[in-house]
């Protein structure tokens, strides 16, 4: 049997569109019932009118109930305009459907690209272009590209900036005090724990639908995941190391996103075993002493061999597992090194290059964008 | 202070025997702590090997029976941890002796190694070796690339305190300093500027100093430089003692002031350089060490170069041990450490000597 997830399949339905479908079949229903007190039946149509300046709450449909339980949403059963989030830095409300957005962070950038038409996001900086490091490197290259002052940010009017927990607290109240509201969101490092903040950018951009998509296209590739090792009979617990080499050498221990997809792979960080958190600075002998199973390399390919080819040189690593067994593999950062929904496909990739009898049949594709 | 420091530096006349005494003494004692410290730092890191197979395999390396250690062991003692504790040692021993010229040509107890625009220059050309690709080509590019930097930033500081035909000191200072800020901003500009993250990070990190990326090779190239620049400031320390009192003094009593002014600024420079080049920026070594030397066993730069020299490579060695073994697996890059232990012992000393280091 092939197994594939081809995102995308799902045909994005205009949020509005859905909306108005749901309440008129609600309506049709009450009235038909005989029941219908009339406020019930125009508060449910006046939502219909999204783009109206509509004050009062619908009753959500059957999927949005899922974001009842986001953290963030001040009232989980508006899904009208104005709505309101809280972030970290207050809450802001939003009065309608944002056609200018600005995301301070790759990571963001990557879901937002999923959720909307890229058209919406104001800009781009430089290093999204790079296609070893971003997901959205062809979305961004015809896209306005600004450096990191502030000032471009402000200049370019956006209604709402999105900003992750990197963001320097001195830009942020730059662009605050600008009053462009701004909210902080903290991406997880795991594919399921970011599913709430992935309903949040969605409720707040106005594409509750398109994430709820996208967190079902989650969901089903970790499910196919969590089968696939489940049937794993050899491999599991399999100690991984993840390292890469800017000038010294940095392994990726606990809390780090290349530790959460090792460990959503089915292995163990042996980084995080060894009682590292977060990126520390490790020596060749740092690695010998970790013994791990498997390395992964998740940095640009060519600087990647040529750290590949050291640690398979090196004769104090020539006992240690991964080099003896040779497995030691280069994987494409922009899946490891940036969170977001796409680090799925590095879990994936991992999970294929671990056990590859469990998901010999199975072909995982790359995320899809919105429109695409 | 630089009045006092200058007050306070013999001017060659103390007794040979004395020095001769100093210097023996601190060497011994200093050189002792240091096979010592080669031995502990040969058996301690984050791969646990036992002691006995360290010893027999440090014996064999020195053509005394044979190793019990197991090929992994032998590997990482013989590959990683030696060159790394040996390149330790050179370049601490290079900040240390150049911090001890410069604070002596410089007659302040401020300057260090990198006063004249030797550590920027080097900055400047690892940075370019890494923005240009050039550091993926071969190993030595990056710090031949930081070496020709060092040299190409001492020169110009050299020009500059040398405009109108008249060297000046205070030129050469000035001049640092201006050199070194815009070779800091180039460096700065690059680093902001690139589009390549991976540019960005090794920078970064190569700008951050350690001895981590150590190997034999590294050792090969930048012990023959520093040992022989050492060795001619010593040859020129007493010269430099006479200096300190003035130029016009120095030369009456007989020292070609131009060329040991020049031979001691240039080997410094090139002494750092060689450091910069195989370890980055490692700070407060050359500032502190050679102030924890002079407090010990006095201003007569006969005795202070050489012990600065075998005191910063110590110095080096035991924060470089430190970084490795504190964090296992880990490792803490040893700038960190050099300034955790060093800023706070200096100003320990600063205080329990107040009397003395107020005549340094």
């Amino acid at each position: 049997m092939k197994l594939s997830w081809r995102a995308g399949t799902v045909r994005r339905v205009n949020v509005n569109s859905l909306l108005l479908v749901i309440a008129g079949v609600v309506a049709a229903a009450i009235v038909a019932c005989g029941g219908g007190e009339e406020a019930e039946v125009s508060a449910t149509v006046e939502a219909t009118a999204v783009q109206s300046t509509a004050t009062v709450s619908p009753v959500p449909a059957p999927d949005l109930i899922r974001f009842a339980d986001v953290p963030g949403i001040v009232d989980p059963t508006n899904f009208g305009w104005p709505r309101s989030v809280e972030t970290p830095e207050g809450v802001i409300s939003l009065t309608a459907p944002s056609t200018k957005i600005h995301s301070l962070s790759l990571g963001h950038s990557e879901i937002l690209a999923a959720l909307v038409d890229f058209d919406r996001l104001t800009a781009v900086y430089s290093f999204f272009v790079d296609d070893e490091q971003s997901n959205i490197a062809a979305l961004s290259a015809d896209h306005k590209m600004i450096g990191f002052d502030p000032e471009e940010v402000v200049a370019l009017e956006p209604e709402v900036i999105i900003a992750s927990r990197f963001t320097n607290a001195e830009t942020v109240g730059l662009l605050k005090g600008a009053g462009i509201p701004v909210a902080r969101t903290n991406l997880e490092s795991s594919a399921l724990g970011n599913i709430p903040n992935i309903l949040l950018i969605g409720y707040m951009v106005g594409a509750e639908i398109e994430a709820l998509e996208l967190v079902d296209e989650i969901e089903s590739r970790m499910r196919l995941i969590t089968d696939g090792l489940a049937g794993a009979s050899t491999g599991v617990g399999t100690r991984v190391l993840s390292v890469s080499k800017w000038t010294s050498a940095f392994a990726a221990g606990s809390g780090t996103t290349e530790g959460g997809i090792i460990e959503q792979a089915g292995a163990i960080n042996a980084a995080a075993d060894s009682g590292i958190e977060g990126h520390q600075q490790v020596s060749i002998e740092s690695i010998a002493a970790i013994n791990p199973d498997v390395i992964i390399v998740p940095q640009p390919l060519e600087s990647a061999n040529t750290f590949i080819d050291e640690l398979m040189s090196s004769p104090a690593l020539a006992e240690v597992p991964a080099v003896k067994n040779g497995q030691v593999f280069y994987v494409e950062p922009k899946y490891h090194t940036t969170l977001s929904h796409w680090n799925v496909r590095g879990i994936e990739q991992l999970a294929g290059l671990l056990y590859p009898s469990a998901f010999s049949g199975v072909a995982f594709e790359d995320f899809t964008n919105w429109g695409d | 202070m630089a009045v006092e420091f200058a007050n306070s530096v013999p001017t060659g006349g103390v007794p040979g025997s004395t020095v001769v005494k100093r210097l023996s003494g601190g060497a011994l004692l200093l050189g002792s702590l240091t096979i010592m410290m080669i031995v502990v730092a040969s058996a301690v890191g984050p791969f646990n090997i036992p002691i006995s197979h360290t010893a027999t395999t440090l014996l064999d390396l020195a053509g005394i029976g044979e190793s019990t250690a197991a090929p992994t062991e032998q590997a990482i003692i013989q590959s990683i941890r030696l060159p790394r504790i040996f390149l330790a040692f050179f370049v601490g021993a290079a900040l240390g002796i150049s911090g001890g010229i410069m604070q002596g040509l410089f007659r302040n107890s401020m300057a260090d190694p990198g006063i004249i625009g030797v550590s920027s220059g080097g900055a400047t050309g690892a940075v370019f070796a890494i923005a240009s690709g050039a550091s993926t080509v071969s190993t030595l590019f990056l710090p031949l690339f930081a070496f020709v930097g060092s040299a190409i930033s001492m020169t110009i500081v050299f020009l500059i305190a040398s405009v109108g035909g008249r060297f000046s000191m205070a030129t050469l200072l000035l001049g640092g300093i201006a050199v070194s800020s815009f070779l800091g901003a180039v460096t700065t500009a690059t680093i902001i500027l690139t589009d390549d993250l991976n540019v960005q990070r090794q920078i970064i990190f190569w700008i951050a100093g350690g001895v981590d990326t150590a190997r034999w090779e590294s050792v090969r190239i930048a012990a023959p430089i520093i040992g022989v620049g050492a060795l001619i400031t010593v040859f020129v320390a007493r010269d430099l003692n006479l200096l300190l009192v003035g130029e016009d003094e120095a030369r009456s009593l007989g020292v070609r002031v131009t060329l040991v002014r020049n031979t001691l600024l240039i080997s410094a420079s090139l002494i750092t350089g060689a450091a910069v080049a195989f370890s980055g920026i490692i700070a407060f070594v050359g500032l502190v060490v050679p102030h924890v030397v002079r407090l010990a066993v006095g201003a007569d730069h006969r005795v202070l170069l050489p012990l600065s020299a075998l005191g910063g490579g110590l110095f080096l060695l035991v924060a470089d041990t430190a970084a490795r073994v504190i964090l296992s697996p880990a490792e803490l890059r040893v700038g960190i450490l050099t300034a955790m232990i060093g800023a706070p012992f200096f100003v320990y000393l600063l205080v329990r000597n107040r009397s003395r280091t107020s005549m340094l």
